[in-house]
């Protein structure tokens, strides 16, 4: 040890012995003289600095000192801090009401910097939209983003080097929507909600302070008012609420992280900045892919091929208050996804902790650690946000969100997906192991969300149908190329199957995964240019898809028109119609078995065979979905110029019109679903087959809509008028032969006149007048998506359509020359022809039949002139 | 199974309190915090000492709260001293929703917090423990600066004036109450016009009594009167502590009635769920329940009181806890004081309101009654005489004297009490105990003596209206005297206390087993949209059609005989007037509750392995039986008529007969039955079908129609009925607004009745097509009663139907 170091130990030594001398608590014996005399001198030499913290609560020291005095919060900052580009965050790190927002949760990043004029510190908020690759465009630019003052703040005083003292208790103290407690995507989110702040009620709680983080914990109250978006109704008034927040800011580093192109034929999150370059007349979008700053350690042996450690690995904390008999399926599932990144020559890049006891430098709720976090409130989901460096997509933080209703969804679909072939699964209470495993597979789709990559919808969709119930396929690849898809269990598989070794479950990882992990986080070395390094990576996915389809991506559908078939939620294998009659077959079995298979003692109420008995009914929905999405569906790939794959292929049209007779056969076959003895046994619900019904109507009148935007895009296949001739003839054939109509039947041509008025905005009796102007833009905002776990993923955000082989990085392609050729005018054409029919039966039909005909005939007279 | 459950009461999070932080809240400028005694010498300070000291000083009001009670859980009451309305009198509750608080302190506030969530762990996982303490801490509702701490700093003072702020609907809240005769929507408090008149301090309550004014806001039928209604009163507002419950909770099962609180369970290997716990008093340990009686009311009355509460003491002991329930007068001096929100009282409450009513303290963590308290209002006698006259005054000729004798008063206190305090135990209404007896026991004197005349009193019954005159001499019972053995089973399913070890819910499941198939424990809660008939009120029986033939037989006697009763001058006029309405009324009571059996499904418990379908339909002939007497009872309301004196007594009334004739639809109930008919045709497999529904009804209603004849007003009822076919289709209603808006009869089409479907029914059918058709039909029986029918007037009535039935079916008239 130098003197310089034992000088400085000892005084701190002596700093933590005598903490507080300006209180005159001192242990010296001469205490007295010594007292007044320090007193005097003080008294003389006490610096504004001094005297403003004369008797603060705490002080930390970091990268900016915080100081905690009479309920306010001040910065000490260093003249070096200023413009320096920092990120904050707001944490919940506890709630009142966790249908607010659950622990943990963050909202966005507040990109921002502080900057000094005159007397005052400015909280500027910066914006990174922008990047250019000329230095005279820079300066042009850095004019002009100078960022918005969100905050004034006055220097309060000067600390001993020059430092800036100033009061940000109104940062952390107000209500700043920007970092509300109430966030978007709680459970309270789908109500309409007006929260009013208390600012008697709240105050600050504690502050800590780090190397490269600082943060500041408040505790804020506000009242609250939930009401219906749909019936305007109060649920909820003027309801207490606290949350405690923990803002932490970060420090970004002055060099951004090497970011790499994003390509839009690879599932990876995205970050989009403008262009401004001397070579292009115009700006132009460029997309880097979020991913994490993972660089060997070794850059010599790595290149050797040899496995070595990331200078900085991936850290995934796990909440310590998880179930307990979930923790060790979570640790598992988390550091399971090292295997895919040994695979790319990276050792321990992903390393799980539990929350440590023995740090006092660890907190959850601070932006700099990566945690693994469970929710106990009643919903069906989970989540896997990640927040990034916005300049360079550089991905800083990640959280997996668990809700503890997340079991209920497993639960119901291991049953009703798998029940048919796995008699362990026959219960309520399944088996921890299967119900663990499960809940495995679900952390580490959240978790490869945390690095990255978006979901891969058609990853299920290249599996042969007739492999989903081999050992051996099943055994080495599992029922899907990707678990970043929405495909769960083997629905196909058969009673028998189980025991012959055919697999239930997902794989571990995919072909795929491994696949976009290894686009992802391989390294190019000696590139030489950023641009050069693009044609590297671009071109490993020209060549693997030239490979194989196992390395497909396709994106997720959001929207039901231009709907790409093989890109469904819920969906098995790479042939619809098979696969669905699996399905349904397995369905029915289930149906006339499971209420043998559970123990009165262990649902004593039936609510289980209830929530059941719904689960096949929604399972049943999801098939006839799938089937229909092909009914004027369209594939899409993307592709970049030399791929020689198509970008729009239309569905073949006999296939088209196969699913619809057998869609049309399941319409009329769906007794099977009012099966009296389980019926009796539940509570009070009806008849299910009307509401099945109900549901497959809509789908099924849709689909003629549909049709007549895709087909044509790439070849004609199955016309909107071929379509909609199927399903008249389905409907009206009846009428037309003069036979007497089933309940059934009568409901069907109901809806069918219902279904085509509204469509063709034709007004009906009951519509109030306020009936939507066009019932045909009103479908193109719906679509086939049905429960799902997660939301919110930060891709949402993508920007306005502007580079786009196919849709590039939107959901959808350009369609502004294709409104399809079904007009107003088509759907009169087919009112007016049911009206004929009815007209000419109406007078030889059975007396019930005929008041129907009148009532119908009567619904179309009432604007279809 | 036995569910180990760990009770969660979420303490507030250690980290309020991690670091001291100051209030942001302006600071106390008069005074430091260490200027207690300044502020105990102040002049004209007053103090009264309770669990926390309280303080008066001008119109603020002080709390000294000592260490001992913080963390621990206050509610805050508040009640009517005296008012400026009878209909909001003395000891009438007001307290807000959100009542009850945990204290909490930091350096420089005392906290109010909400109460914390209830919430179970099953299966005692204390990580999910932790996590819900996180997510579900308690939210912040009042925080005071602390502005002195006494010598020892053992406790500190908070100005807690708003706390108690008669304009703060969370402390006083007088929304749903009644006033004039109106429901309160909503009420404005005038700051200018409080004052703190008093501090006061209990046993376990501190609290002030402040004088406020307020503009009430009512509604009047539908709508809220523009016209603010004023009123002012002195309010009694107390801050009571609550005892550290450590109560287990006994989890409720939908196949016994009890009052229940909600909370939310989590099992790390189940979905979240909603449960619920029993209401009920804690009488571990030879604990009791002591009720006060007051003593303004009046000797026999307090007699009659303290039987039908005692009533209960039976069940209790049953189950080895003995006489738990002490009924005493309100002592003189010892510092008692009836306003103490933790005693329970029956007190006397000079207001107008005419029958029994009161309120249940309940700690909504545990489900412990801490309280209760019964109002016997200023109107009860009125009460009394509406519940008795019209339906027993036949057999029990004591009811038929205005002047009721102080027996017959007595015999309906007693027996109102004992159901009233039946509930105030715990026990939810059981609609089902009216129908534990066939009508030849209620007849008999050897039977009701044994078994008195109801499976529970917790059923809508006071009388035995199974009785004929001459019963009661012969030794009927014909009033509720004693609890039911539904209620014995009850209590006992409640309050059985368990020796450690023993599984306590296989034992209360075993209870309800032994009890299957027995129909004086049947139990069946009120429903919505009554599909299950036997939920029904003002029946007595398991033969609703003696039930209902007995109650209008005691109609009948008593409209023919009510005049001599009523003709003294001393009794008042509004009384007379509105005797023969009342008798109408109650007779629509009965009809409501048969027609109940039309589409009605019998619901049965199925996992007590009883044998018995879980759902059963109401026989078919019972159904149409129930339509026949219905409408046959609409038909003859001759009766009505026959007594002169009593129509004239009543006002000038041409004929009762004729209001029922236009009635007779819309009043029958038959009206909201045709979707309850269609769910026991679908689900409980019932043979009658809507389509024969509606053709019976239409029979019976056109029955005169096909004759040609129409009574007086009874196209009227006609009239609603094709209305009710007409909006059962949205076709049909539109095509009779098209047409009545150009023939001038858009008032009448307002006048359509609303949809009337509570049935809760996942998946309905439209039926739409159906009452097309009928309607059709029913035009068709229209024009053939206008060919046939020689009488000019119902002609012209009959043209009217039938131009409304062409208006709905959109017939073209061309």
């Amino acid at each position: 040890m130098n003197f310089k170091k034992i000088i400085l130990a000892s005084v701190l030594i002596t700093a933590m012995v005598c903490p507080a001398p300006a209180n005159g608590n001192t242990i010296w014996p001469f205490k007295k003289k010594q007292k007044t005399e320090q007193k005097d001198t003080a008294a003389t030499k006490k610096s504004k600095y001094e005297k403003l913290f004369e008797k603060e609560k705490k002080v930390a020291k970091g990268f900016i000192t915080v100081h905690l005095k009479d309920g306010k919060v001040y910065f000490e900052i260093a003249d070096s801090l200023l413009g320096r580009e920092m990120v904050m965050g707001s944490t919940i790190k506890s709630i009142s009401d966790n249908a607010n927002g659950i622990v943990g949760s963050k909202d966005e990043l507040i990109h921002f910097t502080f900057t000094k004029s005159d007397s005052t510190i400015q909280m500027r908020q910066l914006t990174s939209d922008y990047i250019t690759d000329d230095s005279n465009i820079e300066k042009a630019l850095s004019r002009s983003t100078i960022g918005a003052v969100l905050r004034n703040m006055k220097i309060k005083a000067y600390g001993p080097d020059s430092s800036y003292v100033f009061d940000v208790t109104d940062i952390f103290l107000s209500d700043d929507k920007k970092m509300s407690p109430f966030l978007d995507n709680s459970l309270y989110s789908s109500y309409s909600r007006d929260d009013s702040f208390k600012k008697d009620l709240s105050f600050i709680v504690d502050a800590k302070a780090f190397e490269d983080n600082i943060s500041v914990t408040s505790s804020l109250s506000y009242s609250y008012t939930l009401k219906s978006r749909t019936s305007g109704k109060k649920l909820l008034k003027d309801q207490p609420f606290t949350a405690q927040l923990t803002r932490s800011i970060l420090l970004l580093p002055k060099k951004i992280y090497h970011p790499r192109m994003a390509d839009p034929r690879i599932g990876y999150f995205f970050t989009e900045r403008d262009l401004f370059s001397s070579q292009q007349e115009s700006s132009k979008p460029v997309f880097f892919a979020n991913r994490w700053r993972l660089e060997p350690s070794d850059t010599a042996a790595y290149r050797q091929g040899k496995l070595v450690e990331p200078v900085k690995p991936i850290v995934y904390y796990i909440d310590s208050n998880f179930p307990e008999w979930w923790k060790p399926y979570v640790r598992k599932a988390v550091g399971e996804w090292n295997q895919v990144f040994e695979e790319i020559g990276f050792k321990n890049a992903i390393v799980v902790k539990d929350f440590p006891t023995d740090d006092p430098s660890f907190d959850p709720d601070n932006i700099k650690y990566n945690c693994v976090r469970y929710a106990p409130i009643g919903i069906a989901n989970s989540m896997g946000p990640s927040w990034v460096d916005p300049r360079s997509g550089e991905i800083i933080n990640a959280s997996v969100y668990i809700y503890h209703d997340v079991i209920k969804l497993l639960t119901t679909w291991i049953f009703v997906q798998t029940s048919q072939a796995d008699p362990d699964v026959r219960t309520c209470n399944i088996p921890k192991a299967i119900l663990g495993d499960a809940l495995e597979y679900v952390v580490r789709h959240e978790l490869g969300h945390t690095l990255g990559l978006m979901h891969n919808m058609s990853a299920s969709s290249v599996i042969p149908v007739d492999s989903l119930r081999s050992p051996s396929f099943t055994e080495k690849y599992g029922t899907t190329t990707s678990i970043m898809d929405y495909a769960r269990f083997n629905y196909v598989a058969q009673p028998g199957d189980k025991e012959r070794g055919v697999k239930l479950t997902p794989p571990t990882f995919g072909t795929y995964d491994k696949w976009a992990i290894r686009w992802g986080y391989t390294p190019v070395f000696d590139a030489g240019s950023f641009k050069k390094e693009t044609e590297i990576t671009k071109g490993w996915i020209t060549d693997s898809l030239k490979k194989a389809p196992f390395y497909r991506y396709g994106k997720q559908q959001l929207y039901s028109i231009f709907f790409d078939p093989r890109c469904q939620n819920e969906d098995l294998g790479n042939d619809v119609m098979k696969a669905s009659e699996y399905g349904i077959k397995n369905l029915k079995y289930i149906m006339s078995n499971y209420m043998n298979w559970i123990n009165d003692k262990d649902d004593p109420e039936y609510k289980f065979r209830t929530q059941i008995f719904m689960g096949i009914l929604n399972q049943y929905l999801r098939y006839i979905q799938h089937l229909m999405a092909n009914v004027g569906g369209l594939c899409k790939n993307e592709v970049i110029a030399g791929d020689s794959t198509k970008r729009y292929m239309n569905i073949p049209g006999a296939k088209q019109k196969a699913i619809m007779e057998y869609v049309m056969q399941q319409y009329k076959d769906l007794e099977w679903m009012d099966d009296k003895a389980v019926l009796s046994k539940l509570p009070i619900i009806g008849k299910p087959s009307f509401a099945v019904r109900n549901a497959m109507q809509s789908i099924m009148m849709t689909a003629p809509y549909y049709a007549s935007l895709s087909d044509g895009v790439a070849t004609k296949e199955y016309s909107y008028e071929q379509c909609l001739d199927d399903i008249f003839d389905f409907v009206w054939t009846p009428t037309k032969r003069g036979r007497r109509l089933s309940a059934g039947q009568r409901e069907l041509q109901t809806d069918f006149v219902n279904n085509y008025m509204s469509m063709g905005s034709f007004k009906k009796p009951g519509d109030s007048d306020k009936l939507a102007a066009t019932e045909l833009e009103a479908l193109e905002d719906g679509d086939f998506n049905e429960e799902s776990f997660e939301s919110g993923d930060n891709a949402l955000s993508a920007g306005l359509l502007k580079y786009s082989p196919v849709s590039g990085f939107e959901w959808l392609p350009r369609y502004v020359m294709n409104s399809g050729e079904m007009s107003k005018g088509s759907i009169y054409g087919i009112l007016r022809r049911a009206y004929d029919l009815m007209k000419a039966h109406k007078n030889t039909a059975s007396a019930e039949d005929k008041a129907h005909y009148e009532l119908l005939m009567k619904t179309i007279e009432y604007s279809v002139k | 199974m036995k569910i180990k459950i760990l009770s969660i009461i979420l303490a507030l999070t250690a980290t309020v309190m991690a670091f001291s932080p100051e209030s942001t809240a302006k600071k106390p400028a008069e005074k430091k915090t260490d200027d207690y005694a300044g502020f105990i010498a102040k002049k004209g300070l007053i103090k009264k000492e309770g669990f926390v000291k309280i303080y008066k000083k001008g119109k603020d009001v002080y709390l000294e709260i000592p260490d001992s009670v913080i963390g621990r859980k206050v509610m805050i009451n508040s009640s009517v001293r005296q008012s400026s309305s009878p209909f909001l009198s003395e000891g009438t509750n007001v307290s807000g929703k959100q009542s009850t608080y945990q204290i909490e302190k930091t350096d420089s506030l005392v906290l109010f917090l909400a109460p914390a969530p209830s919430i179970c762990v099953k299966d005692g996982d204390e990580s999910i423990s932790r996590a819900i303490k996180k997510s579900q801490a308690q939210a912040i509702v009042y925080a005071f600066p602390i502005r002195y701490r006494n010598t020892d700093s053992t406790a500190v003072v908070i100005k807690a004036s708003k706390l108690f702020s008669p304009s703060d609907k969370k402390v006083i809240d007088f929304r749903a109450k009644e006033f004039n005769g109106n429901l309160i929507y909503d009420s404005e408090c005038k700051a200018d016009m409080t004052q703190l008149k008093s501090i006061k301090a209990y046993s376990k309550s501190v609290g002030v009594v402040q004088e406020a004014s307020y503009k009430l806001t009512v509604v009047v039928g539908f709508f809220l009167s523009s016209d603010k209604k004023a009123f002012s009163g002195d309010f009694l507002s107390t801050m009571t502590l609550l005892g550290n419950s450590d109560m287990p909770k006994r989890i409720t099962d939908d196949r016994i009635g009890t009052d229940k609180i909600s909370f939310t369970s989590f099992g790390s290997s189940q979905q979240s769920k909603t449960e619920y716990c029993a209401a009920r008093w804690d009488l571990r340990k030879g604990r009791k329940i002591t009720v006060y009686l007051d003593t303004l009311i009046n000797p026999a009355w307090r007699a009659a009181v303290k039987e039908g509460i005692e009533a209960w003491n039976p069940a209790f002991e049953k189950i080895g806890l003995g006489k738990v329930i002490e009924v005493r007068d309100f002592p003189d001096g010892s510092g008692f004081s009836a306003e103490d929100p933790m005693i329970s009282t029956v007190r006397y409450s000079p207001g107008e309101r005419e029958s029994l009513y009161g309120n249940i303290h309940t700690d909504n963590t545990t489900g412990e009654i801490l309280s209760i308290n019964i109002s016997l209002p200023g109107n009860y006698l009125n009460g009394i005489r509406k519940a008795s006259a019209y339906t027993i005054s036949d057999v029990d000729t004591r009811y038929q004297d205005y002047n009721l004798s102080t027996g017959a008063v007595c015999d309906v206190i007693r027996a109102q009490v004992m159901g009233l305090f039946g509930k105030c135990l715990g026990i939810g209404a059981n609609y089902a105990g009216s129908m534990a007896y066939s009508p030849e026991q209620l007849r008999s004197p050897a039977f009701t003596k044994a078994h008195g005349i109801t499976g529970s009193v917790t059923d809508d019954v006071l009388f035995n209206i199974m009785a004929r005159p001459g019963d009661k001499e012969k030794g009927v019972v014909t009033i509720t005297d004693r609890i039911g053995p539904y209620d014995y089973y009850a209590i006992e399913w409640l309050y059985r206390q368990f020796p450690k070890g023993k599984d306590e819910e296989a034992a209360l499941d075993s209870l309800i087993r032994s009890k299957k198939n027995i129909p004086e424990y049947q139990y069946v809660p009120k429903q919505k949209g009554n599909p299950d008939p036997r939920a029904v009120a003002y029946d007595l029986g398991n033969d609703p059609f003696a039930s209902f033939e007995a109650g209008l037989s005691h109609l009948k006697f008593t409209a023919a005989n009510a005049d001599k009763w009523l003709d003294h001058d001393y009794i008042p006029e509004d009384y007379r007037n509105l005797f023969i309405e009342w008798v109408w009324l109650k007779q629509c009571n009965y009809i409501y509750s048969l027609s109940s059996l039309v589409g009605g499904i019998y619901e049965n418990d199925i996992r007590t392995g009883n044998g018995l379908p879980h759902f059963a339909p109401v026989p078919v002939t019972d159904q149409k039986k129930a339509i026949n007497t219905i409408m046959d009872a609409f038909r003859d309301m001759s009766w009505m008529d026959k007594n002169r004196k009593l129509l004239d007594i009543s006002g000038m009334y041409s004929s009762v007969d004729q209001i029922t004739n236009a009635n007779a639809f819309s009043q029958s109930g038959l009206i909201s039955r045709l979707d309850n008919v269609a769910m026991a045709n679908r689900v409980a497999g019932s043979s009658y079908s809507p389509e024969e529904y509606l053709t019976d009804v239409q029979n019976s209603i056109m029955k005169n129609v096909r004759k040609g004849k129409l009574k007086a007003q009874e196209d009227v009822s006609i009239t609603r009925y094709l209305f009710w076919l007409i909006q059962n289709s949205p076709v049909m209603t539109a095509n009779y607004k098209e047409a009545t808006s150009a023939g001038g009869k858009s008032s009448l089409a307002e006048n359509l009745t609303p949809a009337i479907s509570d049935v809760p029914e996942v998946y309905t059918a439209d039926l739409g097509n159906l009452c097309y058709t009928s309607l059709e039909k029913a035009r068709k029986i229209l024009s053939y009663g206008r060919s046939v029918s020689k009488d000019a007037y119902a002609k012209g009535k009959l043209d009217y139907l039938i131009s409304i039935a062409e208006d709905g079916l959109g017939t073209d008239k061309k």
